[in-house]
């Protein structure tokens, strides 16, 4: 008698746990929802990043265009998963998105072949600490989409291109894209942004079809920009580079994650790494520079 | 006597005529064959007028932004993304090269200036008053807050 309570016991407590499961799966599938429908109400097309130290599968890894070899070269990292991410993506890229781990600092010969394409702190880059042997398209608004439209690149010839465009006259094997602090204020960032950022990608493999592409996240801004109230703060700069690694993920480009560089405990660029408050000190390119020259690939 | 004193008066009229031919050629200082201007004097001068951001810069870099030789820059200040601060002088292998210098530092000038036309209108202000002369084989060129003070520099040590 009373095993068979026991028994029952038992079964009425694995039902309970069944019951318990399945009501936890139902309300995480509900979050999710919620979640995906809210960032489609807002404008964000990209869900949260993947993680980057996550998921390892590789399944795409060995694709026929080189992928893999990109990856292989780049021992101990772990490719970011962008095959079971749930929001669909406008494009399944073969490529897995690589977190560059620190490797032997590279002497400066390695940016002879390189490309940067940035905005205003990328100009400070190049003036304070920049690889003289690297070529540059800078302007100090640039945005997304701008480097595909607006003539800023001047050509031996005296005419003006967009710097997409000014990519052309040259072979490179390397470029590193530093872009996003002007679309802060953009009122449609999946468009502006997102979508923008990804079709710059697109623009650039097509024009140099061997490179390796380098997305560099934001820095953070200091307190006292913080403190202003702008729509330049470090709340807008997180979102923003959970989109500059979602689509390293998508797009399958290597990722530096440099804001964690110049962060204080508090998330904020230290006061003492910047001018006003945004653009960066040349002690603090120096720094920018260090992190740049350990995280290569080699192919 | 009097062919003496006439002989005395010639020569001094000589002399006096040749010491009025040499003064304009000493005046002017993009003649050869004058003292070198102080470079360095000038370049301390402007970088004076440059704000905090402006450091001095790697030639090869300076070169890198106006497309020119890395030995045609003689010293460089700028700052970087925050400002437009700069002072450059150029020191060319002759007078036709820093003329076309010259017109290579105005593109970058007005590029500059469109540029920061959205972005940080005061400094692309600075940009539209920059100041740039070529001098002989020097150019200088300077983008700072008293365009007017640079100017003054500028010809002080170049004239």
């Amino acid at each position: 008698m009373d095993e068979r309570r026991a028994e029952t016991r038992r079964k009425q407590r694995k039902q309970q746990r069944y019951r318990r499961l399945t009501c936890l799966t139902v309300l995480a599938l509900l979050l999710a929802g919620c979640g995906v429908w809210f960032a489609a109400r807002a404008g964000w097309g990209p869900v949260p990043p993947p993680d980057s130290s996550g998921d390892t599968s590789q399944g795409d890894a060995s694709s026929e265009d080189g992928a893999g070899s990109q990856g292989a070269a780049s021992s101990g990292s772990s490719p970011a998963d962008s095959s079971q991410d749930s929001n669909p993506p406008e494009e399944k890229t073969d490529q897995p998105a690589w977190f560059v781990p620190e490797s032997q600092a590279v002497d400066a010969s390695w940016y002879d072949d390189a490309v940067f394409l940035g905005d205003s702190r990328l100009d400070g880059f190049r003036l304070y600490a920049g690889p003289s042997g690297a070529t540059y398209f800078t302007e100090a608004g640039a945005k997304a989409l701008s480097i595909q439209e607006k003539n800023t690149e001047r050509l031996v010839d005296g005419s003006k291109v967009p710097m997409l465009k000014a990519l052309e006259g040259k072979t490179f094997s390397k470029v590193y894209l530093n872009l996003g602090m002007n679309n802060l204020g953009d009122y449609d960032l999946q468009k502006e942004f997102v979508e923008a950022y990804a079709d710059d990608i697109d623009r650039i493999r097509a024009i140099q079809p061997d490179c390796d592409i380098y997305l560099m996240t934001l820095f953070p801004v200091t307190a006292e920009q913080e403190a202003k109230g702008s729509y330049v703060n470090n709340r807008a700069i997180d979102d923003l580079n959970s989109c500059i690694r979602y689509l390293a993920a998508q797009k399958g480009t290597y990722l530096l994650e440099v804001d964690g560089l110049l962060k204080d405990e508090n998330g904020n660029l230290p006061s003492e790494d910047s001018f006003d408050g945004i653009h960066l000190t040349p002690d603090a390119c120096k720094l920018w520079r260090g992190y740049l020259d350990t995280h290569t690939v080699e192919k | 006597m009097r062919k003496f004193l006439a002989a005395a008066l010639a020569a001094l009229l000589t002399l006096s005529l040749c010491a009025c031919g040499a003064a304009p050629h000493t005046s002017s200082g993009s003649e050869s064959g004058q003292d070198a201007p102080d470079l360095d004097g000038l370049f301390a001068e402007l970088s004076a007028l440059c704000g905090e951001a402006a450091v001095d810069i790697e030639p090869a870099t300076a070169a890198g932004l106006y497309g020119v030789e890395e030995s045609e820059i003689y010293a460089c200040r700028a700052a970087g993304g925050v400002s437009a601060d700069e002072a450059t002088i150029f020191r060319c292998a002759d007078e036709k090269r820093a003329q076309e210098v010259l017109s290579l530092a105005e593109i970058r000038l007005s590029d500059q200036a469109e540029s920061y036309a959205d972005y940080l209108p005061e400094e692309a202000e600075k940009l539209r008053n920059a100041v740039a002369v070529q001098r002989g084989d020097v150019v200088a060129v300077a983008v700072c807050a008293d365009p007017e003070k640079a100017a003054e520099q500028i010809w002080n040590y170049l004239d």
